[in-house]
C-alpha cells in the first residue's frame, strides 16, 4: 500500500515557478539523490504513434484486447475519469511535468538506509484531487494502522510505524524514517538548515547536468562507508577481455568520491551521461595502458562501410596492459597467458609473442560487423551471417604485418583439418590486389551454387595491410571495403574517446529479416507454434526499425571520466 | 501358418484402442483414444496405414525446422526436426517405422558428419517405412551416410574391406549364425568399388573385383546389388526382419514360434511391411495378454508418448538433451548395432532421469506447455476411482499396483485444481507401470 500511495502521489505534478531542482528541499548528508525534473521533453519526441502501431499488431496485444483484464483496465480508466474528472490520456499528459526526487540517507545502527521522497505538483488542481484520494485511501485501506502527529508544525500521517508522509498545496513528502522527515520539514518550508544543494561536492558534481530531464548523484565515499566496503569492485578481474574493455571504468568508479549522472533529450536523441569527477589519469602507472591521460586519449571511429551493423573501437596500449597483467588480473588466470603465448609461438616458429608481436602493435583495435550480399560468390548460405573484421593498428607496419600474415597462413591449414573433420570443404589460400593493396584470402576449393548452403559458406577469410593497419575479415568484400575506407591518408580522431561501441538498428533489422525463418525455427524449438514465433520475431524487428542508432562511449577529460550513451530514434 | 485374427475385436474397448495407438505410434491423448474406439479396430488400422494428409501448419513448421538444420549443420537441429515430426505428424506409424529402421540400420552422425546425409537417410527410411523391405535394403546399400559410416572408400580390389559386407549380413538382413566368414569375404569383394565421391554413391569400376565369388553356396561374378539380393532371398532374412517388428510392436522377447508366424506373413506379403503390419495389428498375437505391457518403453516412447498423452507442446530443443540423457540420442546411436533396448533401457541413472523429466514436464517448466491442468482435473470429477480409470486408460498399459492406487485415492481426495491433477500425473508418470508400453 505504501507503494500505491507513493505512486498515486507521483501521478501528477508539473514544475511550478522555475525552481528547476528539488535538491534545495533536501537536507545535506545524502548518500544518493535522484530526480526527474520533467518527462515532457521526452514524451514530445518519442514516436508514440509508431510504437503503438507496432504493439497493436502483436498477437499478445490482440489477446489482451479480448481478455477480461482488458475489460478491467477499461473499467479502471472510467473510475479514474469519474473520480478525477479527466480521461486517462489527459491525466497522463498532465503527469508528465511532475517533478520527483528521492534521496537516500544513512541511519545509524540500521542496516537499511532511510529515504526521503518529494513530489512537487505544479498542477495544483490535479494535486488537490489526488490529495483527496491519497487521504481517502489512507483512511480506507490502513484503518487502525494510521497515526497522526505534528512534526515541525505539520500534520504527518504515519502508517504502521513504517511509512510517514505529509502533503501540502503542491507537495507530497514521504519517508520511512520520522527523524528524516523532521530534519527535512524546515528545509522544505524554506527555513534555514544544511541543504543538499549547498554541499560543495553535490554542487560541482551536478553542475554539468543542468537542464537535464533527470539526474542522479551518488556520494560514493559515504555509500562505501555505509556499506562498510573499501571499494565497489575487486582490484583484479578474472579475464583479459574484461580488463581490456572495462577495468579503467571499474577502478575509477570503485574508488571515486562521487558519481553523477544525467539524462537529457536533444531532438530525437536520448542522452545518458555518467560522470566520474576528477582527472582519470590519477590511477597511475598500473593503468597507464588504458591511456587515461587526456592528451593521449582519442580514437579513430569505425568506418561506416556498406551494410555496417555495428562495431567497437578500443584505444589502449595493449603491450603495456599485457606487461601489467599480474597487477590487473587474478593469479589463477595467469597460467592461461603462458598457454596463449606458447600457442602463438608454436604457430610462428622462431618468433616470440611478447618480444616480437606486442611491440609491433599500435594503440587501436577495431572490431566491426557488416551485412553481406554474397554477390562475390556463386552461392548463398541459408543462414546469412554478417561479415566480421578485426582491424589492428600497427606501430611497425611492415614487421607487424608480416608476423600477422604468417599467423594467418598458419591458421588456414589448421582450419582445413577442422573442416575435413566436419565434412566441410577445404580452403585454398589465394592472393589478389584491390586498388593496389595486396590481399590474401581463403576460398573454398569448389565454388558451390545454391541459396541454402551450409553456414560455413558465410566465411571467406581475407587479410590485408593498409598503411599502418592490419585487416582480418571474414569476407573478401568487407576486406575490400575496409581497404577503401582506410586508404584515406589521415583519418580524423575523436578526442578523448577511448572505447566506442555503436550499432545500426536499420541494417540489423534487415539482417534479421533475411533470417526470419531461422528465428521462427528457434521459437518452435522453444515450444512456440510457428505462427506465434513468427509474430514475435516480426514484432522485435519492427521495434528495432523505429530506432535509428545507438552509441556507448567513454570520454576522458581533464575534469572527469564519462560514460556516454546516446540513443536516437526515427 | 498364419497370424490368427484377434477374437476380441468385436468387444473393442478404449483400452484396446490405447494399446494399438501406443504401439503403432507414440501414444495418444484421451480424445484420440475416444475417436479410435468410436471408429473401430479395422478403420483405425487402415487410418494408421494410410497416407494421411498433414496440416499446412505441420508442413510449414517442419520445413522451417529442416531448413534450420541444413543451414546450421547442427545435428541437434535435425533432432528437433524429427522430434517435431514424431510429436505432430498425422502419420505416427510412419515415424515409428522410421525410428525402427534408424535403429536397424544404425548410422551415427558422429562419423558421418553431415546433417544433409543423415537427413537424406532418414527420408529414405520414411519413404520405405511401410513399403517393400527389398527396396529399402537396396536403397540403404546405396545411401551416402551408410557408405561413409561403413568405410566403403577403403573397400578396394586389392584390399577388400569387410565392414559393409559384414553388417549387411549380420545386422541388416540375416543375423549371426546364418552366414560364414567365407561368405563375408566373398561379399566384400562384390562390394569393391562401391564408393562415395562428391557426397554421392559412385561405382568406381577400376576398384571393383569382377571375378567369380561364392556366397551362400551360389557362384557367379556377383556385384553389390547381387549380394543384397542373395541376402534378401536367404530364408533367414524374413525371420530377422520379423524379430525386429515383433520387438517394436509386440514384446521385448519374442518366441521362435512368434518369429516364424510373422516371418511367414512377411514372406506371404512379399516383404511388404505395411501389409504385414495390417495383419499383425489385427491379430491375437498383437492384442493377446502376453503382448500387453510387454515392452519397456524406449526413451523416445517415454518422452514423445508423455507429450502426446498430455497434449503438450514440446520444446524440442530441450527434448533432444533429455533423450541423450535417457540413452537414446537420435542420429547418434552408440554402435553399429544401434540401441539394444528392452531391459537395458532401465538403469538406476536412467530411472532417475525419467523421474526428473516427468516432474519437469508436469510442472510445465522445462519441456513445453501443458493444457490447463485444472480443466483436466475438473473434467475427471471428484470420484477418485473414476478419475484413476480415466487417466489409466490414456496413460497406462497396465493398472497401478495396490499401494500406488491407495496413494492416488488419498491424493485425489485431499487436493483440488491444478495441484490435484499435477500430483496424480506425477504419481502415474513416475510409477514402474508407466515404464511399460
Amino acid at each position: 500500500m505504501y507503494t500505491f500511495l507513493s505512486l498515486l502521489a507521483l501521478v501528477a505534478a508539473p514544475p511550478s515557478n522555475g525552481d528547476a531542482s528539488l535538491a534545495a528541499r533536501f537536507p545535506a548528508g545524502a548518500i544518493a539523490y535522484a530526480e526527474v525534473v520533467s518527462l515532457k521533453p521526452l514524451a514530445d519526441q518519442v514516436p508514440v504513434a509508431d510504437w503503438k502501431k507496432v504493439v497493436e499488431g502483436t498477437k499478445q496485444y490482440k489477446d489482451f484486447r479480448n481478455s477480461p483484464q482488458y475489460q478491467q483496465f477499461l473499467a479502471g480508466k472510467q473510475i479514474l475519469a469519474a473520480v478525477l474528472g479527466y480521461d486517462f490520456e489527459t491525466l497522463v499528459q498532465r503527469m508528465l511535468s511532475v517533478k520527483t526526487a528521492v534521496a537516500v540517507y544513512p541511519r545509524e545502527g540500521q542496516p537499511i538506509p532511510g529515504f526521503l521522497v518529494v513530489v512537487r505538483y505544479p498542477d495544483r488542481e490535479l494535486w488537490s484531487k489526488l490529495r483527496t484520494q491519497v487521504e481517502a485511501w489512507t483512511a480506507l485501506a490502513a484503518a487502525g494502522k494510521t497515526e497522526r502527529e505534528t512534526i515541525a508544525g505539520r500534520q504527518v500521517v504515519g502508517l504502521d510505524k513504517k511509512f510517514y508522509y505529509f502533503t501540502e498545496a503542491d507537495l507530497f513528502v514521504a519517508s520511512n524514517d520520522k527523524k528524516i522527515l523532521e530534519t527535512a520539514s524546515p528545509i522544505i518550508a524554506g527555513k534555514a538548515g544544511a541543504k543538499l544543494s549547498e554541499e560543495s561536492s553535490f554542487k560541482s558534481g551536478v553542475a554539468g547536468t543542468k537542464g537535464n530531464i533527470a539526474r542522479f548523484y551518488l556520494d560514493s565515499e559515504k555509500a562505501r562507508a555505509f556499506a562498510k566496503r573499501d571499494r565497489w569492485a575487486p582490484a583484479k578481474v578474472d579475464n583479459f577481455l574484461g580488463s581490456l574493455l572495462l577495468q579503467d571504468i571499474l577502478e575509477l568508479g570503485s574508488t571515486s568520491k562521487t558519481l553523477v549522472g544525467g539524462i537529457d533529450v536533444e531532438g530525437k536523441t536520448l542522452k545518458l551521461v555518467v560522470s566520474i569527477p576528477g582527472n582519470p589519469n590519477r590511477l597511475g602507472e598500473t593503468y597507464k595502458g588504458f591511456l587515461l591521460d587526456p592528451k593521449l586519449a582519442g580514437s579513430t571511429p569505425a568506418p561506416r562501410v556498406k551494410g555496417y551493423l555495428g562495431g567497437i573501437v578500443v584505444h589502449r596500449d595493449v603491450r603495456e596492459l599485457y606487461h601489467q597483467r599480474e597487477k590487473l588480473i587474478i593469479e589463477s588466470v595467469q597460467p592461461e597467458f603462458d598457454k596463449f603465448e606458447s600457442g602463438i609461438n608454436n604457430l610462428v616458429p622462431g618468433k616470440n609473442f611478447v618480444e616480437d608481436l606486442l611491440p609491433m602493435l599500435g594503440k587501436q583495435l577495431t572490431i566491426l560487423a557488416a551485412r553481406q550480399d554474397f554477390n562475390d560468390r556463386p552461392g548463398k548460405p541459408a543462414i546469412r551471417l554478417p561479415a566480421f573484421a578485426l582491424v589492428a593498428e600497427l606501430s611497425q607496419p611492415k614487421e607487424g604485418s608480416d608476423f600477422l600474415q604468417m599467423l594467418f597462413q598458419a591458421i588456414v591449414p589448421i582450419m582445413n583439418f577442422q573442416l575435413k573433420e566436419n565434412g566441410g570443404q577445404p580452403q585454398l589460400l589465394a592472393m589478389d590486389k584491390h586498388n593496389g593493396v595486396d590481399m590474401t584470402f581463403a576460398r573454398p576449393l569448389m565454388q558451390t551454387a545454391g541459396d541454402k548452403l551450409p553456414i560455413v559458406h558465410n566465411f571467406q577469410f581475407c587479410s590485408a595491410t593498409v598503411g599502418e593497419r592490419y585487416i582480418l575479415a571474414t569476407s573478401r568484400s568487407l576486406c575490400e571495403s575496409l581497404i577503401d575506407a582506410y586508404r584515406v591518408p589521415s583519418l580524423p580522431k575523436s578526442a578523448g574517446r577511448n572505447v566506442v561501441f555503436d550499432w545500426n538498428p536499420t541494417e540489423i533489422a534487415e539482417s534479421l529479416y533475411e533470417n526470419i525463418d531461422l528465428l521462427v525455427a528457434n521459437g518452435v524449438k522453444d515450444g512456440k507454434p510457428a505462427a506465434q514465433a513468427k509474430e514475435e520475431a516480426t514484432f522485435f524487428i519492427e521495434a528495432l526499425k523505429t530506432i535509428s542508432g545507438a552509441e556507448l562511449a567513454t570520454q576522458v577529460r581533464p575534469e572527469d571520466f564519462q560514460i556516454r550513451l546516446e540513443w536516437t530514434w526515427k | 501358418m498364419t497370424l490368427n485374427a484377434w477374437a476380441g475385436a468385436r468387444n473393442w474397448t478404449p483400452t484396446d484402442a490405447a494399446h494399438l495407438l501406443r504401439r503403432a505410434g507414440f501414444g495418444a491423448d484421451a480424445q484420440e483414444i475416444r475417436d479410435a474406439h468410436q471408429a473401430g479396430l479395422a478403420a483405425t488400422i487402415e487410418r494408421l496405414l494410410s497416407d494421411a494428409p498433414e496440416t499446412s501448419e505441420f508442413v510449414e513448421t517442419e520445413a522451417i525446422l529442416q531448413k534450420l538444420a541444413f543451414a546450421s549443420e547442427n545435428i541437434n537441429d535435425l533432432k528437433s526436426w524429427w522430434l517435431f515430426r514424431m510429436r505432430r505428424s498425422a502419420n505416427p506409424l510412419v515415424e515409428k517405422m522410421t525410428l525402427l529402421w534408424h535403429n536397424h540400420f544404425a548410422t551415427s552422425n558422429a562419423k558421418v558428419r553431415s546433417v544433409r546425409n543423415m537427413s537424406a537417410q532418414n527420408d529414405l527410411f520414411r519413404k520405405y517405412a511401410l513399403g517393400d523391405f527389398h527396396e529399402l535394403l537396396h536403397g540403404v546399400a546405396h545411401d551416402t551416410a551408410m557408405l561413409v559410416w561403413l568405410d566403403v572408400n577403403d573397400n578396394r580390389k586389392r584390399a577388400a574391406n569387410e565392414n559393409f559386407a559384414r553388417e549387411i549380413m549380420e545386422l541388416f538382413s540375416l543375423g549371426v549364425g546364418n552366414y560364414t566368414e567365407h561368405d563375408i569375404k566373398e561379399a566384400a569383394r562384390a562390394f569393391t568399388g562401391w564408393h562415395v565421391h562428391e557426397g554421392k554413391f559412385w561405382f568406381d569400376s577400376r576398384q571393383h573385383d569382377p571375378s567369380n565369388k561364392t556366397i551362400f553356396g551360389n557362384t557367379g561374378a556377383f556385384d553389390g546389388a547381387a549380394v543384397v539380393k542373395l541376402c534378401l532371398d536367404h530364408p533367414a532374412c524374413p525371420r530377422f526382419v520379423a524379430f525386429k517388428l515383433l520387438r517394436t510392436f509386440v514384446c521385448d522377447r519374442p518366441t521362435k514360434e512368434q518369429i516364424e508366424l510373422v516371418a511367414e506373413t512377411l514372406r506371404g506379403e512379399k516383404f511388404n511391411v505395411g501389409r504385414t503390419l495390417r495383419q499383425l495389428f489385427a491379430s491375437e498375437l498383437f492384442f493377446g495378454p502376453l503382448s500387453r505391457a510387454a515392452i519397456i518403453k524406449s526413451p523416445i516412447d517415454f518422452v514423445i508418448g508423455s507429450m502426446k498423452s498430455l497434449d503438450a507442446t514440446p520444446k524440442t530443443g530441450e527434448m533432444t538433451r533429455v533423450l541423450a540423457l535417457l540413452g537414446q540420442d537420435l542420429f547418434e546411436p552408440p554402435t553399429v548395432k544401434g540401441w539394444d533396448g528392452g531391459r537395458l533401457w532401465i538403469s538406476a541413472a536412467s530411472l532417475l532421469h525419467r523421474t526428473q523429466y516427468s516432474v519437469g514436464l508436469i510442472t510445465g517448466e522445462h519441456y513445453g506447455e501443458l493444457p490447463k491442468l485444472s480443466t483436466i482435473s475438473a473434467e475427471l470429477g471428484n470420484d477418485s476411482e473414476r478419475a484413476l480409470a480415466k487417466l489409466a486408460e490414456t496413460h497406462l498399459a497396465t493398472p497401478l499396483g495396490a499401494e500406488a492406487r491407495k496413494a492416488f485415492t488419498n491424493h485425489w481426495k485431499k487436493s483440488e485444481g491444478d495441484e490435484r491433477c499435477r500430483g496424480a500425473l506425477h504419481l502415474i508418470l513416475t510409477s514402474p507401470e508407466y515404464q511399460l508400453g
